[in-house]
């Protein structure tokens, strides 16, 4: 059998992660959250997950830093960044430092399990 | 706009006929006798801000005291005060002139920044779990039409955040030259699967397609996706949405034309003000914002139009940062 895909889902936000957590879940993926940077890393070194949902400004590091440092856990995870910010100098930045995807909060959830389907089927 | 004096904005420092504005950290004597403070009813007084004290003829409240008792005698004194804005003489000296409307969208602004992204958070978990709930109805389940207007006002509220915010940033902070077709072409590109839905026929036509103004790309961009969205909104399936940007000497104009139902005589007059809208999901922020923008941008905004046929908008924008003669 298939092993299910894993998300992580790292947001301070506390009711937007549940709110990711549960609709990704709702999609048949295994889920797992985190409010924090550091807790993202943790999360990320036992779990393995395919998928990193990450809010821009976390507790602990930017977004981009957390980035780059789960491509060092696992170089295959695809990362999509969400945030607030609609600027697109920001939304460059984040593409060119390897995020795979932006959001722009708020978004429609069937754009980021779209966006996830796509990601794990490239 | 009202203000608390005793519970928020105002605070009444040491002297009592003294007191500050927590936003703008001016200070304020009042000139008349303070015991209107305790008079109840409506009373105008005229302030001076304690900074512009050589020059000012002083500022004009409206105070409005409500003396609230309860069974053990007086319980609190409410007062709002009114902000008048300058008086007569001050006024007159335009180059001590700051219409209040400026100095509120500055505070507003101010607020906006400070608060939005607070506001979208919540807004969004909100969003994302009636969209969860939503498919737990079935189609024909009254609750789901609750959920999906539900979703379309909490999509409404996002939208005056969003106005609000970009509000706040009018001020060009950072100038580049902004490429206009490039601009032009990448929202319309945004607009693409709508024009196709609606079958609308976008053209963009340049004389010179390398002509730039200088601007703030984000802020242009926000002027065309008011313009363009409402253009779409205005027509009917298969109208033709034309743009064409040309140059002289000194100026930059951009037309943005559609062939959609017009504006109608009563609304011409109001529709750059904050607020108005004559659509059910309209911030009425839209060309507020848009005007506002392109006069922050030294140029202008003017329209045509005629009902039943369609609206042109025309932008002009200076070269060289020379301000449009107005």
């Amino acid at each position: 059998m298939d092993r299910k895909n894993k998300i992580l889902v790292v947001e301070d936000q506390v009711w937007v992660r549940r709110m990711l957590l549960e609709a990704l879940q709702g999609e048949g993926y295994e889920v797992y959250g985190a409010s924090s940077g550091p807790e993202a890393l943790l999360v990320a070194e036992e779990k393995k997950p395919d998928i990193a949902v990450i809010d821009m400004t976390i507790p602990g590091m930017d977004g981009l830093t957390l980035i780059s440092k789960l491509r060092e856990i696992n170089l295959n995870i695809r990362s999509i960044l969400i945030s607030g910010n609609s600027e697109k100098k920001y939304i460059e930045r984040a593409l060119e430092e390897g995020a795979y995807a932006y959001l722009v909060k708020p978004f429609d959830i069937s754009s980021l399990q779209n966006l996830i389907k796509h990601a794990l089927a490239s | 706009m009202y203000y608390d004096l005793v519970k928020s904005n105002f605070t009444i420092i040491k002297d009592p006929t003294v007191f500050e504005d927590l936003f703008t950290q001016r200070s304020y004597k009042i000139l008349d006798d303070p015991a209107v403070f305790v008079k109840e009813g409506s009373h105008i007084v005229v302030v001076e801000n304690e900074a512009e004290k050589e020059n000012s003829a002083g500022y004009t409240f409206t105070i409005n005291t409500t003396i609230v008792t309860n069974k053990d005698g007086i319980a609190g004194i409410i007062i709002y005060c009114e902000d008048k804005g300058k008086s007569e003489k001050v006024q007159k000296d335009p180059s001590n002139r700051k219409s209040s409307l400026e100095e509120n969208l500055a505070v507003i602004g101010e607020l906006a920044a400070s608060a939005v992204h607070e506001i979208k958070n919540p807004l969004f978990s909100i969003r994302g779990f009636l969209q969860i709930i939503d498919n737990t109805f079935a189609e024909d389940d009254k609750r789901k039409e609750y959920v999906r207007i539900m979703i379309s006002e909490i999509d409404r509220l996002e939208g005056l955040v969003r106005d609000f915010l970009m509000l706040a940033r009018t001020r060009p902070d950072s100038k580049e030259q902004v490429a206009v077709c490039e601009l032009i072409r990448e929202v319309a590109e945004l607009y693409k699967s709508s024009f196709e839905k609606k079958k609308v026929k976008f053209r963009l036509q340049a004389q010179d397609e390398s002509v730039s103004v200088c601007g703030n790309w984000e802020q242009l961009e926000q002027v065309f996706i008011n313009l363009i969205q409402n253009a779409l909104e205005a027509m009917e399936e298969g109208g033709s949405l034309d743009i064409v940007v040309s140059k002289t000497e000194e100026k930059v104009i951009i037309e943005v034309r559609d062939n959609g139902k017009g504006i109608s005589p009563d609304a011409e007059k109001k529709i750059f003000s904050p607020f108005f809208t004559t659509k059910k999901n309209g911030t009425g922020l839209g060309l507020f914002l848009s005007k506002k923008i392109i006069e922050d941008h030294n140029g202008k905004i003017y329209f045509s139009s005629a009902e039943g046929k369609g609206t042109a908008f025309f932008l002009e924008f200076p070269i060289q940062g020379t301000p449009v003669d107005v």
